[in-house]
């Protein structure tokens, strides 16, 4: 295995890393976050180091389960366990967003925690991204990033500049170049990386400085470059939901001769903000563009129609062959997303697995079987498919 | 289901017909006092083969508890919910643009344009008046279509309904991002399913001048959108005229809401919660002002009496969540345990008024008026708008005792539950929290409900 790739994977193994570590010894404080609405080139420009909440290591939700319920999403409820278990205790503050019903409770759980003194930073932020993708929503979006610059400045005394954050916004646009770069060589004939790596590093990228991440991913790129991750026969797969951080996971779905090509994750290609074309040349109104018409989420609501229309163009481009669609149990919005996608897949002959699971949470046997059988029947109907061709071909 | 087997509003039909045969007698509220009475609750209360079609119905307006004079408005909003079902299943006249609408907005814009509203959920309701199997079949056609059995039941009812072909085909649909994810999400198999352009709001997450005015923008949104799909321009004076009646209808209703608060209370929240029923299909209409006043006016005399709603008030309930609407259950406490739900979560009225004097004046405030009903209002936003407003209620209403429906759809709820549980510890009042749904049958039994909340007031000695 890569060097990098070992160590990429040490890092998103756990909530702290050496990365981390060392830019706190600098006194760099941490600002961890929920969601991809949230900009992390604003936090850079404000001097913190972003850090992606994340529910790894979790080893239950006995804490959690003090204020979430069984009914509850399992990612929230594990990665809240974390919180209170004071594993985030290096944590400067913390921004959590409206994602959905679980996600923004956390924001008043916390606070809740909070007061009887259980682990929490000193501050705690809210951050309320629109529903909607339209112009007038743009605006609201744009204030509630100037109230959230607001609050860091009143607490921290962090002011964003126009030119810091223009700064934070190009090392921010080379790590997108260097993901996408690694996506490209993702979806080559033999893939240079497997899904399950990948993984691994879109995890790793969200935990360090940024400046280290470039530095990883450059140095991943030179080291994979012409590597062979996965055989010519194997099954393509897109992988598609939210959220997901388990690598294990997706290395089981490829114990099968499969490979994920491509995705639609949370910690995936809803990572890559690209530059937008009509957006404006003061930094703050380009960022805000950039994050509100960026890869939606089914937390959109008016934005279906050109979410799946990215989704089969990434389909198509990755030449994939089958989609798996997974939701965590209690996660109205995938369940949903998942049923108009199956919809849709079948419209367009395209085969869908959706799974249902719960984070960390086993159910291995149950999984490992549906994907076997769905990765054989992809293979037989690719076979039919070629044989087909063949004949066509022959007569 | 095959697509030949589905009778077209077959459900619909069937509540349409158990409303065309109490249009007339309710003409006649005193003999309907007297029919209830002598049918008796012994015969009501309980579910059979005889009285299923029409049992939910007797629950929903009161079982014998309302007067003759409480029904002479039932009999009102009947004939509004008549007409509502009617414009859909039997439509006669000009064809008009049908505007769905979802359940959790107010329709006032909507009133001003010459066009007929549906609101998709009130399937879940209304479908019960088509027995009480009516909307279990809904929920079912949607869960078997593939839609995530987690989503509130009032969601799977909108889908499910127009997969039936119980629903009427949109020209248009307005949904919000509010109160929850199951409206979020299931709006967009809505638009997708349908075909039909959709328009949003975004509710603001804070309530604040800045949201209300945020708010206020998107209604201009709205009308602009509405205007393009009917082909209609606005008529202002008309949605003046739709608000002065809002303003009228919320006020009488917001004081029923704060006469409860008398001990013993002179009104049940089952007479807001019935015209919860009525809002939902006929926001902002003349009958809804009309039920409210005289719902007003017998509230108020009671107080003035110094009477009860109930001859003998025993325990004091706040409902602080969605009611089960499948299993009617106020009829019965009242009668079994003298227990009356003093406040509740969804009939409970805390509004603006809207000052009608300008257009400008007359968006901010409807504004705020959306951003207030029920669900947005408590659901949207920090956990702080749930629990303000019941320490509120604790406060103010002199409670015995809480009960809560752990409605497997409100996932906002259940994620603040050890804050709603602080709370009522606080208080030093029982709480029950029960193991049910909002529509869904399936979940428990109306025997298993009435035992759990039987066992309630006994174990807590409060009957
Ligand atoms: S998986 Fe679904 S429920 Fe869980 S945090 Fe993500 S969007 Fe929310
Ligand atoms: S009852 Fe609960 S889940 Fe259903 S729409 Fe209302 S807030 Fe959402």
């Amino acid at each position: 295995m890569s060097t990098k790739l070992k160590q990429i994977q040490e890092i998103a193994g756990a909530v702290k890393n050496p990365f981390l570590e060392k830019a706190m010894e600098q006194k760099k404080p941490v600002m961890g976050y929920f969601c991809n609405y949230v900009p992390e080139e604003l936090l850079h420009a404000a001097g913190f180091v972003p850090y992606r909440m994340r529910a790894v290591g979790s080893t239950g939700t006995a804490r959690g389960d003090t204020y979430f319920t069984a009914i509850n999403c399992s990612f929230v409820r594990r990665c809240f366990d974390q919180v209170l278990s004071g594993e985030y205790d290096f944590l400067a503050g913390a921004i959590v967003l409206n994602g959905c019903d679980h996600s923004r409770r956390i924001y008043d759980n916390w606070r809740d925690a909070k007061k009887s003194g259980l682990p929490a930073p000193e501050h705690l932020f809210m951050l309320v991204a629109p529903h909607v993708l339209r112009e007038s929503a743009l605006e609201r979006y744009e204030k509630e990033l100037k109230k959230l610059m607001q609050g860091l400045e009143d607490a921290y005394g962090a002011k964003v500049s126009s030119k810091a954050l223009k700064a934070s916004m190009d090392i921010y646009q080379k790590r997108h170049e260097l993901v996408c770069q690694l996506y490209a060589l993702r979806s080559q004939k033999i893939p240079a990386i497997t899904g399950a790596e990948m993984l691994s590093v879109l995890m790793a990228i969200t935990a360090v400085p940024v400046e280290d991440a470039n530095s990883l991913l450059e140095k991943l790129l030179a080291e994979i470059e012409g590597r062979k991750a996965a055989s010519s026969d194997d099954i393509r797969l897109m992988l598609v939901g939210g959220c997901m951080e388990e690598p294990e996971h997706i290395a089981l779905i490829e114990e099968n001769p499969a490979v994920v090509v491509a995705d639609s994750l949370c910690y995936g290609a809803r990572l890559l903000r690209p530059p937008q074309k009509d957006e404006a040349k003061e930094p703050l109104a380009a960022l805000t563009r950039r994050y509100l018409f960026h890869p939606s989420c089914p937390r959109m609501i008016n934005d279906f129609d050109r979410r799946k229309e990215a989704l089969f163009d990434a389909f198509n481009e990755s030449g994939a062959d089958a989609i798996i669609a997974e939701k965590l149990m209690f996660c109205d919005l995938w369940g949903g997303e998942i049923f108009l996608l199956r919809k849709e897949a079948k419209e367009r002959g395209i085969p869908l697995l959706g799974l249902e699971r719960e984070a960390y949470g086993g159910g291995e046997g149950q999984i490992r079987t549906r994907v076997q059988a769905f990765i054989e029947q992809v293979q037989n109907a690719k076979a039919r498919k070629q044989q087909a061709a063949n004949g066509k071909e022959a007569s | 289901m095959s697509e030949a087997a589905i009778e077209e509003y077959g459900i619909s039909k069937k509540a349409l017909r158990l409303l065309k045969a109490a249009r007339p007698l309710y003409k006649y509220p005193n003999a309907v006092y007297w029919i209830r009475k002598l049918l008796g609750d012994p015969l009501l209360l309980k579910e059979n083969n005889w009285n299923k079609d029409y049992r939910f119905a007797y629950l929903l307006t009161g079982g014998t508890s309302f007067s003759p004079e409480d029904n002479r408005a039932v009999g009102i909003l009947l004939e509004d919910l008549y007409q509502y079902l009617e414009a859909y299943v039997n439509p006669s006249g000009p064809k008009k643009p049908m505007i769905w609408s979802e359940w959790n907005l107010s329709n006032e814009i909507l009133r001003a344009f010459d066009v007929n509203a549906y609101i998709p959920e009130t399937l879940a309701v209304l479908g019960h008046l088509g027995g009480t199997d009516a909307a279990l079949k809904i929920i079912e056609e949607a869960e078997n279509a593939g839609l995530p059995p987690e989503y509130c039941s009032a969601a799977k009812c909108a889908v499910g309904g127009y997969l039936l072909k119980e629903s009427p085909r949109p020209d248009a649909i307005l949904t919000s991002s509010h109160p929850c994810d199951s409206v979020v999400s299931s709006y967009q198999a809505l638009e997708n399913l349908t075909d039909a352009p959709m328009f949003v709001m975004d509710t603001p997450y804070w309530k604040d001048e800045d949201s209300y005015l945020y708010y206020a923008d998107q209604i201009y949104e709205l009308i602009e959108f509405l205007e393009k799909v009917t082909g209609q321009k606005m008529d202002w004076e008309k949605l003046r005229q739709v608000c002065r009646t809002v303003n009228a209808t919320n006020a009488y209703l917001q004081e029923i809401s704060e006469m409860c608060r008398a001990v013993p209370a002179p009104a049940s929240s089952l007479h807001l919660l019935f015209h919860w029923l009525g809002r939902m299909a006929c926001f902002g209409s003349p009958s809804g002002e009309q039920y409210a006043k005289i719902m007003h006016t017998n509230a108020k005399k009671r107080l003035d009496q110094g009477k009860g709603y109930l001859k003998e008030e025993k325990v004091r309930v706040i409902w602080y969540d969605v009611p089960v609407v499948f299993e009617i259950l106020h009829p019965w406490m009242e009668k079994e345990f003298g227990a009356v739900v003093v406040a509740d979560f969804i009939g409970r009225i805390q509004q603006f008024q809207i000052d009608t004097s300008t257009n400008q004046n007359m968006i901010r405030d409807l504004a705020k008026t959306h951003m207030s009903v029920t669900m947005a209002r408590q659901c949207h936003g920090p956990a702080e708008f749930y629990t303000q407003e019941l320490n509120r209620l604790i406060e103010e209403y002199s409670p015995d005792c809480f009960i809560f429906v752990r409605h497997q759809g409100c996932k906002g709820g259940w994620a603040a539950m050890k804050l709603i549980r602080d709370q009522c510890q606080k208080s030093g009042l029982p709480a029950l929290f029960l193991s049910t749904d909002i529509f869904d049958r399936r979940v428990a039994s109306s025997q298993l409900i009435r035992e759990q909340v039987a066992n309630f007031f006994r174990s807590n000695k409060l009957a």
